[in-house]
């Protein structure tokens, strides 16, 4: 049995959601033969803690899909996307999959977000392999959807958490920085992010210093400093957190508040412009700055590096776009740029160019074969992305970020945080 | 509905039993329960350690710590996973659930166990992480070659499941003990009920009720208990109307003869009412009088409480019957109680004299009352006291005395003032001796005693000789000590039979009682006159007197002890005449001298009365005219037997006896009268010279009588006062000179002249003449008749002369007998004379004639 915390609002959320979905479903299941159409199911936390990442990552690859499909979609295909949300927990996730799956028949699973969702679908995975199921860029870095057994079925965008964190201790340590402690949410995801870190440091022969886990779902009010004095211990010269943006930003109000100032780095999972709006916010209203010594890995480049053609194109249609997965309820205004959104905007640029790729009759059997086609693939992002037969990995470059004018932007110099 | 009380011993049973039913199944019910659920939880863990063991094996062996967490958060959501640990061979921890971290209990427990655990075994073992308990199960995977699995279950919730089972094994204890206690109710209300109904039946069967008999048809116990109790009640109400119909004849009877009683008792108790009410009326009556009765016994018992006087009654055996607090305390009784207990014979207890009481009894035999009875009697303390008594008899009818009732007074006081009285009135403050009145008394005893029997005493009179000098010398003072000493002579020389008395002054009285023959008495006197010559010493003065007495040895044949008294008197004046210090035996020739002085006396009395006094005139002449020119008057008692009598026999005894102021005022009337009488006859020519001339004695002229005698004689004579010439002796003038003067101022104021007669025999001093207010002094006879040839008459009477001239004092020379005398006195001066040379004193009417002739030669 799961214990799965979901209030009311949300309950009748889902209701209304699964009805609407049904019915659409239905619709174009009928539809489908008829206007050449491909559905994708995405499975993501549209409420909650990490509510907000959801939507972003939601508008950024809708922005392109819509405007793909006004284009009259790719040699007459057009996308359409079912959300469909998790709350950021595992069990909902897996019914969604499986409704997508037997229910909406859906082309491919696209983008879920989160580690322990996506990774409690893998099993699915397999289970439906002779119908070709895969998973296209989930919103996570986690190891399991890279690696054997259910790395086969998952095609991976983003760079890993390993590559994320191994990134980042070379980096610390090339700083001089080897006393790296682990803050990590208790849970596929968190544990990988550790590992990733564990991993790393034991090229260099070191160890994690200090380790502490906190329960996923926690909300930015809630109160860390026993686990920063915990962590504190340790007396660490870093601290990578593995989290999502409302407890990493909770954790560094208190570990600041507690009088840690050396940096604190998080992953790109953690939503940084939201986390940077949280910390901003908490710095007005307790008259401090939260923001300094803030590292932060992305895992695509800056959105405001407008050199880069995909940048430009993302907001060119970020700014038309003004949809959202679900109907509002819960206090959000959505950002104008993020990370997120570029990245599920790029997710829905290669997830028209899969299609295209097999535009004369595109079906499930045939993704491993478009993908292995999609070599060298320019995204306009500076780098290309790379697959190729078996290869499920697009991307491996790792951005690292800090608050620069109040945004996230690249870090010119590391030399700052040299010990 | 009440509960039967059979219902309350099962109820308890049943309590304590489900009690114990519950307790017991609660404690087996929980412990087997625990064990089972243990072996379960055990059994689960070890499922999914297993489980976890053998599913992940490539994960693991991978360290592919993401997967592997992903996996074991899956079993966290499985009830009572309380955490999931997974390690690679080494013990390093791959993944698990714990946040923020592992428990350091943990981390040494799987440290312990990488390197320990055999291959196919599981470790089970009961942690203690912060206070909770939780049962820890670890397993190796591929026999400990990947690692270990290592799974703690919450016993928390085994706990809670105990719990919650011991909670519904207790309510269905609960439930069926309520089910059966429901159920054992009904079935005991079930057999209390017929039971209730019986003893109801019983109860009223009790109070005659045999109606209603319960209808209870069963064949158990009960059923015949109550067939039982059908019969026996059938019979009690046989019974019991068998006897109420004899009660109820019974009762009618008797109904009927309390009736009649009823009625007889209201008609008695309407007597009885009125009786009452009769009875309530007396004894109001009753009680007011009571109450009067009472008010005038308390008001009669206070009088009695608080009489001064001691009020008695006494039985005639001689018992108080009663007495009062003044009787208790006058015999010194503290209280009328312990007075009435303490005597018994009032006869020899309370009189002195036992015969006392007889006295009273006797006396009250003959009146009803005796007062005043006085008697000496014995206060409880033994003094003796005086009382007075008032005695009445209480007697019977036939006269016998019943109590003597009476009241007693404490007269000590009285009678020791009367003894003092007594003695003060029959003694002499100065001596302490007897005085003049006991001395009689005594006197009259032994004069009675001597004509019972034959008794001889005497009595001395004895006054002492020059005590006057002694007085006047030495003072009263020392004249009183002495008095006191001459007394205790007396009192030493005397017998104690003897009655020594003072009389006064320093006369004493000794009455010698049962002298055996008249020497005795001489004995005694001379001792007396020894003693008292004796030197008496008084403060520093050593006084020396001598006593003159007088004795009576004759002492029969008196009848009056004041005359046997004044002959003892006489014969000490006469032993003074003979020359003091001595003492003279009372004989018959003074006893002869005193009866004539006596027959005298009586004839001067009646005398008085009878007016046998006759004045005489002696004419003075004035020798300038040899004309008679005044008279004095003198006295002349014609005795009837004894003829004309000269004052100089009577006047002394006149004055004795007091008789001479009617004899004074006697010649006073008469010769006023007489003399203006004569002025009237002689005319105008000699109204102015003729003067009188009264003799008034010495004793008179003391009196205040005199000067209303002569304011008398002259109104009623109405002769001028300035004829008026009173003479008086110098001694009269002397004796007391402050009345005198007195006197003579006053004699002056009426007009009248003073006369000093026989001027030069009595005091020397002269000074007199010019204190008094004196016109005339008369020159003694015996000057006048020395003249002759004494040439010391001469003297005086020329000196005489001389100084009334220049006094201007009018000299009367009387006694004149020859011409020689006359010759020398013309000689000298002198205008006027008196004297037989001249004229004798005459008769009335001698005068008369002489007046005639000088009228006739005028």
């Amino acid at each position: 049995m799961e214990h799965v915390v979901i209030n009311r609002k949300s309950l009748l959320f889902w209701a209304v959601i699964a009805m609407i979905s049904f019915l659409m479903l239905q619709a174009r299941s009928v539809k489908a033969e008829e206007t050449k159409e491909l559905a994708v199911g995405m499975s993501a936390a549209f409420t909650g803690a990490n509510g907000e990442l959801g939507i972003e990552f939601y508008r950024g690859f809708m922005a392109y899909i819509e405007n793909l499909n006004a284009k009259g979609g790719v040699d007459g295909w057009t996308i359409k996307v079912l959300p469909a949300n998790d709350g950021y927990n595992p069990g909902p996730c897996f019914h969604n999959t499986i409704q997508f799956i037997e229910r909406d028949n859906v082309f491919a699973l696209f983008s879920y977000v989160g580690t322990p969702t996506t990774t409690r679908i893998l099993p699915l995975l397999q289970k439906f392999e002779d119908r070709n199921i895969f998973l296209l860029f989930p919103f996570t870095g986690a190891q399991p959807l890279r690696s054997q057994p259910f790395g086969k079925y998952v095609y991976n965008l983003r760079a890993s958490y390993f590559d994320e964190t191994g990134g980042l201790v070379d980096r610390l340590v090339e700083a001089g920085r080897t006393r790296i402690a682990v803050f990590y949410q208790s849970d596929a995801y968190g544990r990988t992010g550790w590992d990733g870190v564990r991993r790393a440091l034991e090229k260099y022969e070191l160890d994690v210093v200090g380790e502490a886990t906190y329960r996923r779902g926690a909300p930015f009010e809630q109160d860390f400093s026993n686990e920063v004095r915990h962590l504190m211990r340790s007396e660490p010269e870093a601290i990578i957190v593995v989290g999502t943006y409302a407890s990493q930003s909770a954790f560094i109000r208190d570990a600041r508040n507690a009088g840690f100032e050396s940096p604190v780095a998080g992953l790109s999972f953690a939503d940084s412009d939201k986390m940077l709006e949280i910390l901003t916010r908490e710095g007005r209203r307790a008259g401090r700055n939260y923001t300094n010594n803030l590292i932060n890995t992305q895992t695509v480049p800056c959105y405001e590096d407008t050199s880069l053609s995909a940048v430009r194109l993302y907001r060119e249609l970020m700014d038309a776009y003004k949809g959202l997965p679900v109907s509002s309820g819960e206090a959000y205004t959505p950002r104008r740029f993020s990370y997120v959104s570029f990245e599920g905007f790029l997710n829905g640029v290669l997830l028209g160019e899969v299609v295209k790729r097999m535009a004369d009759a595109p079906s499930r059997d045939r993704i491993p074969e478009a993908f292995a086609s999609i070599r060298d693939f320019d995204l306009g992002i500076g780098v290309p992305v790379e697959f190729g037969p078996g290869q499920h990995q697009g991307l491996r470059k790792v951005y690292y970020t800090t608050v620069i004018n109040g945004h996230f932007q690249a870090i010119p110099d590391w030399e700052r945080w040299r010990k | 509905m009440k509960a039967p009380k059979l219902f309350y011993k099962p109820l308890l049973f049943m309590v304590v039993l489900f009690g114990v039913i519950g307790v017991v199944t609660s404690v087996t019910f929980s412990n087997r329960l625990r064990r089972e659920m243990t072996r379960e939880y055990e059994s689960k863990a070890l499922a999914l350690a297993q489980s976890v063991a053998e599913s992940d094996i490539v994960s693991i062996l991978g360290h592919d710590a993401g997967t592997v967490q992903a996996r074991i958060d899956q079993y966290k959501h499985i009830a009572a996973v309380s955490y999931v640990l997974v390690t690679d061979e080494d013990g390093e921890i791959i993944a698990h659930t714990f946040i923020p971290d592992v428990p350091l209990e943990i981390r040494t427990l799987v440290a312990e166990t990488a390197g320990t655990l055999p291959g196919d075994e599981n470790l089970m073992r009961d942690v203690w992480i912060d206070k909770e308990f939780f049962l820890h199960v670890a397993r190796p995977i591929l026999v400990g070659l990947a690692g270990y699995v290592h799974i703690g279950m919450d016993t928390a919730i085994i706990a809670r499941n105990i719990h919650e089972a011991v909670a519904e094994q207790q309510l269905m204890t609960l439930v069926l003990f309520g089910a059966s206690l429901l159920l054992s109710f009904l079935f005991i209300l079930n057999i209390s009920k017929p039971l209730t109904q019986l003893s109801e039946y019983a109860g009223r069967v009790a109070v005659n009720d045999f109606s209603n008999v319960p209808d209870i048809k069963s064949n158990d116990e009960i059923g015949q208990l109550a067939a039982a109790m059908r019969s026996m009640a059938s019979q009690i109400f046989e019974h019991v109307k068998n006897l109420e119909d004899r009660v109820r004849q019974k009762t009618l009877e008797l109904q009927e003869a309390r009736d009649a009683l009823k009625q007889k008792v209201e008609a008695r108790t309407g007597e009885l009412m009125r009786a009452n009410t009769q009875l309530k009326i007396e004894i109001a009556e009753r009680k007011v009088i009571g109450e009067a009765l009472r008010k005038t016994e308390r008001k009669y018992r206070a009088i009695f409480e608080n009489a001064v006087e001691g009020i008695y009654q006494t039985s005639p055996s001689g018992r108080f019957l009663s007495a009062n607090p003044a009787l208790a305390r006058i015999l010194g009784f503290k209280g009328s109680e312990e007075l009435m207990s303490s005597i018994y014979d009032i006869a020899t207890q309370v009189y002195m004299e036992p015969t006392r009481r007889n006295d009273v009894q006797q006396l009250l035999e003959k009146s009803e009352e005796v007062k005043n009875f006085v008697s000496k009697v014995r206060k409880r303390d033994g003094r003796i006291i005086w009382i007075s008594e008032n005695v009445r008899k209480i007697a019977n009818p036939d006269g016998t005395a019943l109590c003597y009732e009476g009241s007693v007074e404490d007269i000590t006081l009285r009678k020791k003032a009367e003894d003092q009285l007594k003695r003060q009135a029959f003694h002499d403050p100065l001596t302490g001796l007897p005085n003049r009145a006991l001395f009689l008394d005594h006197l009259r005893l032994a004069m009675e005693r001597s004509r019972r029997r034959k008794y001889m005493f005497a009595v001395l009179y004895m006054d002492l000789d020059r005590f006057k000098v002694v007085n006047d010398s030495l003072g009263h003072e020392t004249g009183d000590e002495l008095l006191r000493g001459v007394a205790r002579v007396l009192e030493k020389c005397g017998r104690s039979v003897d009655t020594i008395a003072r009389f006064g002054g320093d006369e004493f009285a000794i009455l010698l009682e049962e002298i055996s023959a008249p020497k005795d008495a001489i004995t005694i006197a001379r001792r007396i006159l020894e003693g008292v010559r004796e030197p008496f010493t008084i403060g520093v003065n050593e006084v020396f007197t001598s006593a003159s007495l007088g004795i009576v040895l004759k002492t029969d044949g008196y009848d009056r002890p004041e005359a046997l008294l004044r002959d003892a008197d006489t014969a000490m004046y006469r032993a003074k005449e003979l020359g003091k210090s001595r003492f003279k035996v009372f004989n018959q020739k003074m006893h002869d001298q005193a009866l004539k002085l006596m027959e005298l006396e009586t004839d001067l009395r009646r005398a008085v009365d009878l007016r046998e006094f006759e004045v005489v005139y002696q004419p003075i002449v004035c020798l300038e005219t040899r004309q008679v020119c005044g008279f004095e008057a003198l006295v002349r008692w014609r005795h009837p037997e004894h003829g004309i009598i000269g004052p100089d026999d009577f006047i002394s005894l006149a004055e004795d006896t007091g008789l001479i102021y009617a004899i004074d005022n006697l010649v006073l009337v008469d010769a006023c009268a007489q003399v203006k009488r004569w002025q009237t006859v002689c005319g105008t020519s000699m109204v102015d010279r003729l003067t009188l001339n009264i003799n008034i004695s010495g004793k008179h002229f003391g009196q205040n009588m005199l000067l209303g005698q002569v304011t008398r004689a002259l109104d009623d004579s109405g002769l001028p006062p300035g004829s008026l010439n009173i003479e008086i002796t110098e001694s009269a003038l002397m004796d007391n000179p402050a009345v005198a003067e007195d006197m003579l101022k006053q004699l002056k104021e009426l007009g009248t002249n003073i006369c000093i007669d026989d001027f030069g025999t009595g005091y020397s001093s002269l000074s007199y003449l010019q204190r008094f207010p004196i016109d005339v002094v008369k020159v003694d006879r015996s000057f006048v008749s020395g003249v002759d040839d004494d040439p010391d008459s001469q003297a005086i009477v020329r000196t005489v002369f001389s100084l009334g001239e220049s006094m201007g004092l009018k000299i009367v020379a009387e006694g004149v007998e020859t011409p020689a005398q006359l010759a020398f006195l013309e000689s000298e001066g002198c205008r006027y004379v008196q004297g037989f040379l001249f004229y004798k004193p005459l008769s009335v009417s001698a005068v008369d004639a002489l007046l005639a002739g000088i009228s006739d030669n005028a």
